[in-house]
């Protein structure tokens, strides 16, 4: 009888442990800055590298198509360029760090989970360029003059950028996170 | 002692085989899940316009106003023929396995025209390779520019139109609409 118990043990013990490994490795498969220090993360320049198989399946678990290869390049970004958590208790300014893609997008979703609701957006046919033709964008819960995005609530939030892959500045930052004030 | 690193031995291949089963099957299993959902509110081998919540769930990181296009195919049981008929415009187009992966993706300015037929069809097996390639018949079935051969049965091909505000979705959904998804050969649907 102790030998059978010692034996589920063990056995459930590894099972689950395989699970959970598993489950982590998908998890964090392919996942890399964009560029050292950078607040934004990508893992869709990993679905064409060894890594294919587990960044694939993280797209799988979370229900949804990954961004089409060679076509379209994601990013999100949890924190601002300082390292801080993006809160809709604060506003944010996102300035453009370069030249845009033929065509980007930017919006927020209200937790790490990029499955969650998309709240708002500012793409490269609404954006309203600065003079230089570079783009700024507010994010914050109350409405701001020029581009807008609203953020949740006194709620952590995640900015989702998707835009166009087949330009040369594809994996570069795409913008500044500046945290302004807070209430 | 001897006992133990026994059972540990035990734990540890039930825990690579866990990892491997987890792995290979549960995303497949859960994105399939999807997939079927699709495929029972709009029909197999036909082209439909998503809703904005489908969307959502399918393409989160894409814009709201946008139109997606979808046809899940199953090539299980013959070749399906995707006929794009789109407007002018920026648009990619990518066929996906159930797998989602991504196994063809072509952009209006790669494409050169609002309007192509693509071939699914489903990619022979080794041994159907092998054989084939004994009988020398493998050259006349490279694939072209327009036909596709899926490793897996079942798949999306997905038609992306952004648009730029949410008052011209329903004309640019309308356009895209044109496109058709028919089981057979091109011609015969």
């Amino acid at each position: 009888m102790r030998r059978f118990i010692w034996a589920t043990v063990y056995v459930t013990v590894g099972v689950a442990a395989g699970c959970i490994s598993a489950f982590a490795l998908i998890q964090q498969a392919g996942v890399k800055s964009v560029a050292a220090g950078d607040p934004w993360q990508t893992r869709s320049a990993a679905l064409a590298g060894p890594n294919a198989f587990y960044v694939r399946s993280h797209y799988l678990l979370e229900g949804r198509l990954p961004p089409a290869p060679s076509q379209l390049g994601e990013a999100t970004a949890e924190t601002d360029s300082d390292g801080r958590p993006l809160t809709g208790s604060c506003t944010y300014v996102l300035a453009s760090t370069g030249p845009l893609p033929r065509w980007w997008s930017l919006g927020i979703i209200e937790t790490a989970d990029a499955k969650a609701a998309l709240q708002t957006t500012a793409d490269s046919d609404t954006a309203v360029h600065e003079a230089d033709g570079s783009v700024k964008i507010s994010a914050a819960t109350a409405p701001q003059a020029g581009n807008w995005l609203k953020a949740p609530d006194k709620r952590r939030f995640t900015l989702i950028y998707s835009a166009l892959s087949s330009s040369a500045r594809a994996l570069e930052p795409p913008f500044s996170i500046t945290r302004g004030a807070c209430s | 002692m001897r006992r133990h690193l026994f059972w540990l031995l035990v734990a540890i291949v039930a825990g690579v085989v866990a990892h491997s089963a987890f792995a290979l099957f549960v995303p497949g299993w859960w994105f399939s899940r999807e997939v079927r959902q699709l495929a029972r509110d709009h029909g197999r081998n036909s082209f439909f316009i998503l809703s904005p919540d489908e969307q959502a769930m399918l393409l989160p990181g894409l814009p709201r106003f946008g139109v997606t296009g979808v046809c899940v195919f199953d090539v299980s049981e013959g070749n399906v023929t995707f006929a794009a008929d789109l407007p002018d415009g920026f648009w990619i187009t990518t066929i996906y396995t159930d797998k989602a992966d991504a196994i063809y993706s072509v952009n209006n300015r790669q494409s050169g025209a609002n309007n192509f037929t693509v071939n699914l069809s489903r990619a022979p097996g080794l041994i159907e390779q092998l054989l084939k390639s004994t009988e020398k018949e493998a050259i006349d079935e490279i694939d072209s520019g327009w036909t596709v051969t899926s490793p897996e049965p079942r798949g999306l091909a997905v038609v992306w139109y952004p648009t730029p505000e949410i008052g011209l979705r329903s004309i640019a959904a309308e356009q895209v609409g044109r496109s058709r998804c028919t089981a057979g050969p091109a011609g015969e649907g």
